[in-house]
This record gives structure tokens, sequence and C-alpha cells, in this order.
């Protein structure tokens, strides 16, 4: 599949939401409001506790916003398009996909691209943005191409475990519930991690590397050095996304040869 | 009534055929817990704040997230599904309220998740974490009533949301409102107490507060018992106030009804 495909889809999808341009601006002024509700009740929080772990209210709303600006990217790419799956195979409507001379996974990620997550990215980026500013922190270029590249990262680190997800509906066919353990483990990098203890930091990082999404940039933009990876290590953080969905696909292509439907 | 319960039964045992999802539910709501308790022990330590312990704030969020999986906000989903699909056309036109049907299914759910989910969720709290007990026998009746009330508003404002949706057609965004706004005021993170002033005193007018905050501080004994009567008047008060709501939208509502296709 080509870009030229994937930029013909996307104006397609975009047609498609401003159908309904009320509608649209109501959903996305909704999950503003959601979302600040989250960000309310943590800055609540610091309040009357001043920090968390040492963190203090900026540093919070940098970890954060890393996590659901890279959150908005990489769902945008996978995650309805991954938790419908579940239906798409019980009812054999699936194999319609795999008749199209395309690639099906290249093809069900890009006609699902989800623009609905521009409320997130309004949000966490405005957030985000704000406590750079805020922490006045002395930014060299380096540090500026380290963020861009841990964002992108983070995005393909929630696309590939989603993919991962999306993948084993071909095996169980329920899935539904292993996304909510996803969002429920998602729930522990909203938080800076030493305050948990080192099982837990161990299975962000080794068995579900979240870890890398958000809370390592983080402590190394932040020069916060009270994390289980030596210095050095930090430089390779970026790699790890690339890498995480670089497995989801693989694993993904995997199942759908495996598939042999589910009857329907 | 028998016609009611019978419905209660039957979500009761629709939901029995996901069992296999349990120990998934169990695992969820053990990880909710034990984000916020280190939390808790993070902040607090040994030592306490404004008078509160690490164990106390154990305890308000254990209950308040086995709770959560109790309270019928999802009502709202469910008529959500019945509008788009023109399905609603046909619950109308049964012989029986659509929203006490609402209800006494909702509450089949509740009871699932209660036998299956939460009851066993406590228990492996307790077993954790660790719970303490209620802080008087009145305060644990006072509790039981509250998680009553908790389930009638909650129910409410999730039917609230979808008879707006009559209007909108958009219960998705709606309901990521009240969303927000419950993660607020529910205070089911971060309780009441530790709000500044000005926010503390916005939370205690909403009802957002009896979904959350009202059940586990009676549980703990940090409302005393002068103050229950006039928590729970104003609770009741609430469930009045939005019964008189949504009677008068649902009138309006069934007469705007645009059944699509169906």
């Amino acid at each position: 599949m080509t870009l030229q495909l994937f930029g013909k889809l996307v104006r397609l999808l975009l047609k498609e939401r401003m159908e309904y341009r009320a509608d649209f601006i109501l959903s996305a002024f909704a999950q503003i409001i959601a979302y600040a509700g989250d960000y309310i009740v943590i800055w609540l929080f610091i309040q009357r506790f001043n920090t968390i772990a040492g963190w203090t209210w900026p540093e919070i709303a940098l970890l954060y916003s890393i996590g659901l600006f890279t959150y908005a990217l990489g769902a945008s790419f996978s995650f309805v398009q991954m938790r419908e799956l579940e239906s798409q195979v019980k009812q054999g409507t699936f194999d319609i996909l795999l008749i199209k001379p395309v690639n099906p996974y290249l093809y069900l990620v890009s006609r699902g691209f989800n623009l609905g997550y521009i409320a997130h990215i309004l949000i966490s980026g405005s957030v985000l943005i704000w406590s750079i500013s805020k922490l006045n922190m002395q930014w060299t270029l380096s540090e500026y191409i380290y963020l861009i590249l841990v964002v992108v990262s983070g995005a393909m680190i929630y696309a590939g475990i989603l993919t991962i997800i999306g993948a084993v509906s071909f095996i169980w066919i329920r899935t539904n519930f292993m996304f909510t353990l996803f969002f429920r483990l998602k729930d522990f990098i909203a938080y800076p991690l030493p305050i948990f203890g080192t099982f837990i930091q161990l299975l962000l990082t080794v068995a579900v590397p979240l870890a890398f999404v958000s809370f390592y940039p983080a402590a190394f933009l932040l020069s916060n050095d009270a994390t289980l990876l030596p210095q050095w290590a930090m430089w390779m953080v970026p790699l790890i996304g690339p890498l995480c969905y670089w497995a989801g696909y693989r694993f993904w292509m995997y199942g759908a040869n495996k598939y042999q439907g589910a009857g329907g | 009534m028998r016609m009611y319960l019978m419905f209660t039964m039957k979500a009761f045992s629709n939901q029995l055929a996901y069992r296999s999802e349990v120990w998934l539910r169990l695992l969820g709501n053990f990880v909710t817990i034990l984000i916020q308790v280190e939390i808790w022990r993070a902040v607090i330590g040994n030592g306490s704040v404004a008078g509160i312990k690490a164990e106390q704030m154990i305890t308000y969020s254990i209950i308040n997230t086995l709770l959560f999986a109790l309270l019928l906000n999802g009502v709202s989903s469910k008529v959500d599904g019945s509008l788009k699909s023109g399905g609603i056309a046909s619950e109308l036109i049964k012989p029986l309220s659509y929203p006490l049907y609402l209800l006494f299914d909702g509450l089949g759910n509740s009871l699932y998740q209660l036998a299956f989910t939460a009851a066993p969720s406590l228990l492996i709290a307790g077993l954790f974490f660790g719970i303490l007990p209620p802080a008087t026998l009145t305060h644990f009746f006072a509790f039981l009533l509250a998680l009553i009330l908790a389930l009638i508003i909650s129910f409410l404002l999730g039917y609230l949301i979808s008879l707006l949706a009559f209007w909108f057609m958009n219960h998705f965004a709606l309901s990521w409102m009240m969303g927000g706004l419950i993660t607020i005021f529910s205070g089911s993170f971060l309780p009441i107490w530790f709000f500044p002033p000005s926010w503390a005193s916005v939370a205690k007018m909403l009802p957002f507060q009896y979904m959350g905050y009202v059940p586990a501080a009676i549980y703990l004994g940090n409302i005393t018992e002068t103050e229950l009567w006039q928590v729970f008047a104003m609770g009741v008060g609430w469930i009045v106030g939005l019964l008189v709501l949504v009677q008068w939208l649902w009138t309006r509502a069934v007469r705007r009804l645009v059944v699509q296709g169906g």
C-alpha cells in the first residue's frame, strides 16, 4: 500500500467526519472536559501534598502529557481498529479485508485512522508546552530532538501493544478484557514509577514496556535519576518504540495467516 | 413488580455467560487498588496528613474501587444502543415502564458484579493491603444506606444522560463530560477532605459525591453521626430533584423521538 492511498483514505475519512461537523466538535469538546478532569484531580492532589515522590506539579504535568499525547498518536492508528477486530472476526466480515489487493494490516489501520483523537492531542499538547515553559529548562537542540523522538517512539509502543492484543482475537476471538487490562496497566504510568515497588517497575520495563512511553523519557529530561535504568541507556529509549511496533506487526501478520474464520 | 425482578434475574444470568472474565476483572481491580495504595503510602507514609493515616486511605480506595463496579452509569449506553438501532420503538410499545426496566436490568448487572467481582476483590484486597473495620455499628448501617443512595443517584444520572441524548444524538460526548465531572467531584480518588476549601464547598453541593466520597467517608467515620442526617437529607433531595427532572424530560423525549431506521 502506498502513501498516496493512505492520503486518499484520510481525505475520505475527513469528509465523512465533517458531514456531522457539530457532532464532531461536541465530541472533541467533551473529551477535553473529561481529560481536564484527570489533570484537575492530580493538580488538586498536589495542592494538598506538594509533590508525588518528589515530582512537582509541572513535572507531573509533563509526565502525564507525554503519556497522553503519545497515546493519542498511537491509538489513532490502532485502538478502535484492533478493538473492532473481535466483532469482525466473529461476524466473518474480516474475510473481506483479506481479499483486497493490499496489505491487510496497513489497510485496516489506515481505513480506521481515527481523527477523534484530536481532542487528546490538543489538551495534552497544550499542557506539555505549558509545563516545558514553566519548568524553565535550559534545553539545547539535542533535548528537543530527544523529545520528538520519544514521542514518536511512545506512540509506536502503544500501537505495538494494541496491535498484539488485536491479533489475539484471531486465536481467542474475545479480546475485550485484554484491552481493559491494558488500560489498567496504562494507569500506572500517569505517576512517577519509583512510588511503586521494584516488581511493578520491572513489569512495566520488561514485560509490558509502558515505562518507556513517558516515565523514562520524562525522568531523563528532568535529570531525575531515580530510575532502574542507567543514564547511558536513556539514549536508547527511542529505539524501544520501533522494536515494539515491529514485533506487533509481525505477530499480527502471523495471526492473520493462521486465521481460519470463526464461522459467521 | 415480579416482572421487573425477572429482568434483574435475566441480566444476572446473562452476565454469567462471561464467567471466564472474572479472573481478569479481579486482576484489574487489584491493579487499580494497588496503584492507589502505593500513592497513599508514598505521600502519607507512617504519619498522618490532616489527621488521616495511610491505612484509612487504603480502605477508602478499596471501597471506592469496588463501588465503581456496582454503579449504574452504564445505563446510558444501553439506551443509546437501542436509540441508534431503532429498537427503542419496540421497547416503548411493551406494556411496561421503560425506565423501571432499565433500573432493574442494571441492578441485575450490579448484583452479578457484587457477587463475582466486588466480594472476591474485597477479600483479596483485605488480605494484601488490610481493611479497617467500619467506625461504629451506626456508621456501618449508614454506609449500607449510602450504597443504596449511590446506586439510585448513579442510575438517575446515567438515565439523565441517555434522555439528553434524545436531543443531542451524541450519548458518547455527554457521558464523557459527565465522566470528567465524576472524576473530580465524586472524590473517588482524592477525598473531598483533601480538597482546597473553595473546591470542597463546590463538591459538597453536587450529587457526584454520593457516588464515591460519601459512602467511604461514612464507613470510615469521617462523617460524624450528627452530620449524617444532613448528608442523607441532601442525598434524598438530589434524588427527588433528579426524578422530577428525568420524568419531565422523559415525557418530552418520547414525543421528540425520531427513529432512524430500525
